[in-house]
């Protein structure tokens, strides 16, 4: 809802969290390492302003009566969110390019990379209705 | 990958371009309702941090070209609008939280997932590593 964003924001949102399953454990530290360095390098260079694994775990709410809908799919699918990164960089195609280098995808981790808005898009609609009133 | 200091969720907000679909007079509504639940949420200090994201962008997989996410997708109920990271005592207050939040009732879902404090596969190599240690014993 704030957008104190003064630099281009980017979310790298990491999909998949079955691929890590297919590995040994050798493996498994070693893409995990990778991870971190890239993480460590990101935010030493000041491109990554946060980023945090999830647990595969939790609920989604939606407006229905019984307003929780669902443990979810969120240990083993392709589309769960596995974790995030939040960016600072010069445009899309940079994150485009620091979600290339994503350890995971080379084991099936898919990367969504999304702009972070300046303006919530419910609020840049009031303002537009408002506009077109006048 | 950054230290926790009390238990965080991350709120992950998905809908439909639904504002669109509202009367100026309820969008002016909803807009201060929103405003509002999150301000009282940041009075309490229960909010870490928020943003909404624009409805593009793209998804990089191994050995392909990154797939824009325009055109109908954009429009997809599915599509992740925005997030904010809360803090609470636990799953439960966090899911209590998300329930009151006003925009639910036009058909935004909430996903809730407490962010963790290591990668979960360093926690598959431990588990690994002690099955070896027993099975070795």
């Amino acid at each position: 809802m704030t957008t104190q964003n003064n630099k281009s924001e980017y979310m790298l949102i990491f999909r998949g969290n079955d691929w890590c399953k297919e590995l040994s454990p050798e493996e498994m530290q070693t893409v995990a390492n990778q991870w971190m360095a890239w993480f460590n390098r990101l935010s030493e260079q000041g491109k990554a302003l946060a980023g945090n694994p999830l647990e595969p775990e939790g609920r989604v709410v939606t407006g229905k009566r019984d307003g929780v809908v669902a443990d979810g799919p969120f240990a083993e699918s392709k589309e769960a969110i596995g974790g995030y990164f939040l960016l600072s960089v010069k445009n899309f195609d940079e994150a485009v390019a620091i979600a290339k280098e994503c350890p995971g995808l080379k084991y099936g981790a898919k990367v969504e990379v999304r702009q972070v808005a300046e303006m919530c898009p419910m609020a840049k609609a009031a303002e537009e209705q408002l506009a077109g009133k006048h | 990958m950054s230290t926790l200091t009390q238990n965080e969720y991350l709120m992950i907000f998905r809908s439909d371009e639904w504002y669109n679909r509202l009367s100026a007079s309820e969008l002016q509504a909803v807009w201060n309702q929103c405003n509002a639940w999150y301000e009282q949420l940041a009075a309490q200090e229960k909010v870490v941090s928020g943003r909404p994201l624009a409805r593009s962008g793209a998804v990089v997989a191994s050995q392909k070209e990154p797939v824009m996410m325009d055109g109908p997708f954009a429009e997809s109920k599915e599509l992740i609008g925005g997030f904010m990271i809360l803090k609470a005592g636990s799953l439960e207050e966090a899911i209590q939280i998300a329930r009151t939040s006003p925009n639910l009732r036009y058909g935004v879902t909430i996903e809730v997932r407490p962010l963790a404090e290591e990668c979960p596969m360093a926690n598959l190599v431990r588990e690994a590593a002690r099955e070896e240690q027993l099975a070795s014993a």
